[in-house]
Order: structure tokens, then sequence, then C-alpha cells
């Protein structure tokens, strides 16, 4: 029982309780899982890294659009921060695609005397520091946190680069559009490049960079990560990144666990919730050092 | 290299399966919610 990836043989069941684990840890964080997703498919599955970005984005367009619509239902988030956002994300996305693209056709570098996949190297090299940072930053005890309901406004609200906008639904006043489009241009290379959705770097953005209160940060971001990802999934699609197949598996298994995940986040407690966040961060951490390790040796 | 249809398939299909599985998980918990309403309460034999 296999699925044909690329010219590489993914065991299906396998791919399918990939699917359900990443849903269910979806639902349960209140994240998108592709910073599960791009490298479990890439080191236990074996699948190229540029395909597993592009998949793990296409995946990423349906668990994302339920959970938008559950959020609009709700009134959550600020639609013209993320038309802000999505102004700097459609020009990263592009640009993200374009590097991985030119790293997966560049020749391998050699490392100690192994040849490695440019693409695979950088690609890995970025996850293992990118969740290294958000394992610290989530494992932290955040006695000292900002009120969930009417935080002060973050440093990133106070810069006053014009044009300056409001946000009523926030609220937060004055805010440059510049540095919010800026940070959707981030957010668009992180997603175009590394397959990340933005639910680990967008939501501590929002929240301590911005001062976002919580559920208006989750509504918010979601709404990023649905357009950021449809449009990263149609560029990579362009390039042959995407393989539909493989997404619509994942998003099968992924879509029913996510209700599960989030039936069982109620009965934990917050600071549980973000130690085992943490704690499984840096498990995909350690999943992707021990591949590059194996590389090498 | 792929067509723009692909790729517009690629964004299309998993989008609208994201919206059918929301409508149906809310259509679940409406009914069960109702199914619950509908039950008789608990007899309270506390003094």
């Amino acid at each position: 029982m296999t699925l044909a990836v690329d010219g590489h043989a993914v065991w299906l069941p396998g791919l399918i309780a990939l699917g359900v684990v990443v849903g269910y840890v979806a639902g349960m964080f209140g994240v998108g899982g592709g910073f599960l997703l791009t490298p479990l498919l890439t080191v236990v599955f074996r699948v190229p890294i540029e395909v597993a970005v592009g998949t793990g984005l296409c995946q990423m367009v349906g668990t994302s659009g339920g959970a938008l619509l559950r959020h609009q239902r709700l009134a959550q988030g600020e639609i013209r921060f993320d038309l802000l956002i999505v102004a700097g994300s459609l020009l990263g996305v592009e640009l993200g695609a374009r590097a991985l693209g030119a790293l997966a056709a560049a020749p391998p570098m050699v490392v100690l005397g192994h040849e490695l996949s440019a693409a695979r190297l950088v690609v890995e090299l970025l996850y293992i520091v990118l969740l290294l940072g958000a394992a610290l930053m989530f494992g932290r005890d955040r006695s000292a946190a900002p009120d969930p309901f009417a935080p002060p406004p973050g440093p990133l609200a106070r810069l006053r680069v014009p044009p300056l906008v409001d946000f009523p639904a926030v609220p937060l006043s004055a805010v440059s559009a510049t540095v919010v489009a800026y940070v959707g241009l981030g957010l668009g290379v992180m997603s175009g490049l590394l397959g990340l959705g933005g639910g680990i770097a967008l939501m501590p953005i929002l929240v301590y960079g911005f001062g976002f209160p919580i559920r208006q940060a989750a509504g918010t971001g979601v709404a990023a990560l649905f357009l950021t990802s449809a449009t990263g999934t149609f560029v990579h699609a362009l390039r042959g990144h995407v393989d539909l197949g493989v997404a619509m598996v994942l998003l099968v298994g992924a879509t029913v666990s996510a209700q599960l995940g989030a039936e069982a986040s109620h009965h934990l407690r917050t600071q549980t919730l973000r130690r085992l966040f943490a704690a499984l961060i840096l498990v995909t951490v350690l999943a992707v050092a021990w591949d590059l390790a194996r590389q090498v040796s | 290299m792929r067509g723009p249809l692909y790729a517009l398939v690629c964004v299309v299909v998993p989008a609208v399966w994201g919206t059918a599985m929301y409508f149906a998980f809310d259509l679940w918990e409406r009914r069960r919610r109702r199914v619950a309403a509908r039950l008789p309460r608990a007899v309270d034999y506390s003094i």
C-alpha cells in the first residue's frame, strides 16, 4: 500500500497516521501543524523537501479554511490587519518559493566529505534554529505575561512609521501599516521557503509584538494563515512542488482528529499545554538534527 | 512545471474540503446539543 510521490514510494497507512497526528496537534494547540508536517514528510517518508513544503501548504489550506469560518462566526479577528499582512506575504511567498526552487536546482553541497542536497541542508538548519527559538519561548514560565483580555500595545505597535492605521476590533490605534506589511513579508518568506503557516511565529508576534488579546490574535492569525497558505500552494503548484493526492490523504485524517485535539485541550491547563507544545517542538528539532547527522556520518 | 489550472485545483479542492468539514461538524454539534436538551433533567437526590 504505497503512493508514488515524485518517484518515491510512500507508505499509505503511515501517511494517514501522520495526518491524524498533525491534525490532533493542530487542534490541541491551535496551530496549523506545518512545523511538524514538513520535517516529518522529509525525515520519515523521504519526500523531497520542496514537495514536502508545497504539499504541507496545500493541506494547510483545508485545515485553516475550516478554522477561519469558525473564527468568522465568533466575530474574532481584525480583517484590516489581515489585508495588510497579506499585502506583504504575497510577495514573501513568491520570494520564498523562488529561493527554495533555486536551492533545489543548485548542485549538492559537500559537508564533512558527504554530498548533501542544498535545499534540504538549508531548510533543515533553518528549522532547527526557528523551532529551538519557539520551544524556548513557549516553554518559558509566563507568570508575568500580559493581560490576555486587554494587554498594553506591544513594541511593534509603538513604531511610528507612516502611514498609521487604526484597528478598532483589537482595539489598537495608530499602528504602522508599513511594519504590518513587513511582518507579512517575513511570514510569506517563511511560508514559501519552509512550509510554515505562521502559527509558530505569527501568534507570538501578534500577542507580544503588537499587543493583541489572545482571542483576537487567534482569529486574525488564522485568516492570514489561510490566505498565505493558499498563495503558497498556488506558487508551489506552478513549480510542480504540490502532490494533491498526498495533501488530501493528510487532510482527511487531520480534519477529523483536529476536533478530538480541540476537545482534549479543554481538559488541560494552559501551562501544561504550553509545556507539551514546547516538548513536541523539541522532539521535531531532534528528528531534524538526527536526519542531518545521519546524512553527514 | 505545472499549469495554472492544476495550481488552482490544488487551492480549491482542500479549501472546499475544509469548508465542507466545518459545516458537517457544525451540524453534528448542533444535533448533539439538541439531543442533550431533550433529555430529562437529572433528579437531584441531595437533601
